[in-house]
């Protein structure tokens, strides 16, 4: 999957789950204070994440996360292990 | 301004009662407290005696305020809360009485507390006796520890505002326990609680009391089945839901006063889930 790839499909699941609009997520956009997602939908998120890679993904790798782009990037890094 | 001796009254009592909690907290603290804690090493037990023992001193602490008119305290269908368990009791919070009145009335109730409190030991005695939950836990944490504490049949009081409301401002409401409440499975007795005149508000010194007695009411509305919200595909969705007619319903019954449609208000929702409460 492309970056590109990575950014659709997640956007969908930002708009599927979390009833996120469509047009406010960028990369730029912050997940918790502009996109109002909260730390339990965080937990949801990664669990959706592991199905999409095929990966275990350990909370730890996604502490840190506070973007939408930062979310791409771990996305895309699973991937390519 | 300060012409009316019964104002000067409700100011000095409004201190008095301020004092007392602060003092009567205390000695509860340093005497029955510990005394309770010697004696019953079952925790279950030391915690259902501290509860009762904070149950009928805020009862009884109530009572005061209204006999010494230094307020009215008027508590509404209580009775109905008394057989409550496992159930999340959902208020509004106008006023520092809030969780006062709601302990007053219903005997086996949880809450959760900020975790500075910890750091005192007398305190911390109390709270923790009680088996209160800290809030300085990580979100994770503190969600299981209120669900389980649910699930063994305690009842948890939240505030969704999060803080007290500042008046005349729109409610919003934090997610948090809506989260508790669809991952728990719990239902949400609803409670409204109105402070007219403002007292005791944020940024509001507590000498600075209205020109009229204020009056504290405290309503008990429907309990609400939570499983009119778990119909969703996503957990995640089922929260926001829940969010929104809470907010919907506390706003409506803010601007009309009227209370008591919760269950039927939560079938139509539901019924029509992406449409608002008419």
């Amino acid at each position: 999957m492309t970056r590109e790839e990575i950014f659709t499909t997640l956007s969908g699941y930002l708009v599927e789950m979390f009833e996120v609009a469509p047009d406010s997520i960028t990369l730029e956009s912050r997940l918790f204070e502009e996109l109002d997602l909260d730390s339990i939908d965080a937990v949801d998120l990664v669990v959706r994440l592991q199905d999409l890679t095929g990966k275990k993904i350990k909370p730890e790798q996604f502490k840190t996360v506070r973007t939408v782009a930062d979310v791409v990037d771990r996305v895309h890094d699973l991937l390519a292990e | 301004m300060w012409h009316k001796p019964e104002r000067i009254w409700r100011a000095f009592g409004t201190g008095l009662f301020l004092a007392v909690i602060g003092l009567g907290g205390s000695l509860l603290a340093l005497t029955v407290f510990p005394a309770i804690a010697l004696v019953t090493r079952d925790r279950d037990r030391r915690q259902k005696r501290i509860q009762a023992v904070l149950h009928r001193s805020l009862r009884l602490y109530c009572r005061a305020i209204h006999a010494f008119k230094v307020a009215d305290v008027e508590m509404k269908d209580t009775e109905r809360l008394k057989s409550l368990t496992g159930v999340m009791l959902i208020a509004n919070h106008p006023s520092l009485l809030d969780v006062v009145m709601i302990m007053a009335a219903i005997p086996n109730v949880q809450c959760i507390v900020k975790g500075g409190l910890w750091r005192n030991p007398f305190f911390r005695l109390t709270v923790e006796g009680a088996g209160y939950i800290r809030n300085d836990q990580d979100p994770e944490t503190l969600l299981r520890t209120c669900i389980d504490t649910l699930k063994a049949g305690n009842n948890l009081i939240v505030f969704p505002e999060g803080t007290r409301t500042v008046p005349g401002r729109p409610i919003v409401l934090r997610r948090g326990f809506a989260n508790i409440a669809i991952l728990g499975e719990a239902d949400l007795q609803l409670i409204r609680i109105e402070c007219t005149p403002p007292i005791l508000h944020k940024g509001n010194p507590w000498w600075k009391v209205p020109a009229t007695r204020t009056r504290f009411k405290m309503e008990v509305g429907d309990r609400l089945d939570i499983h009119n919200f778990l119909g969703y595909r996503y957990r995640s969705l089922s929260a926001r839901k829940l969010v929104e007619f809470i907010e919907e319903y506390y706003t409506e019954s803010h601007s009309h006063g009227c209370i008591g449609t919760g269950a039927e208000a939560a079938d139509r929702f539901v019924s029509q889930p992406r449409g608002c409460v008419s």
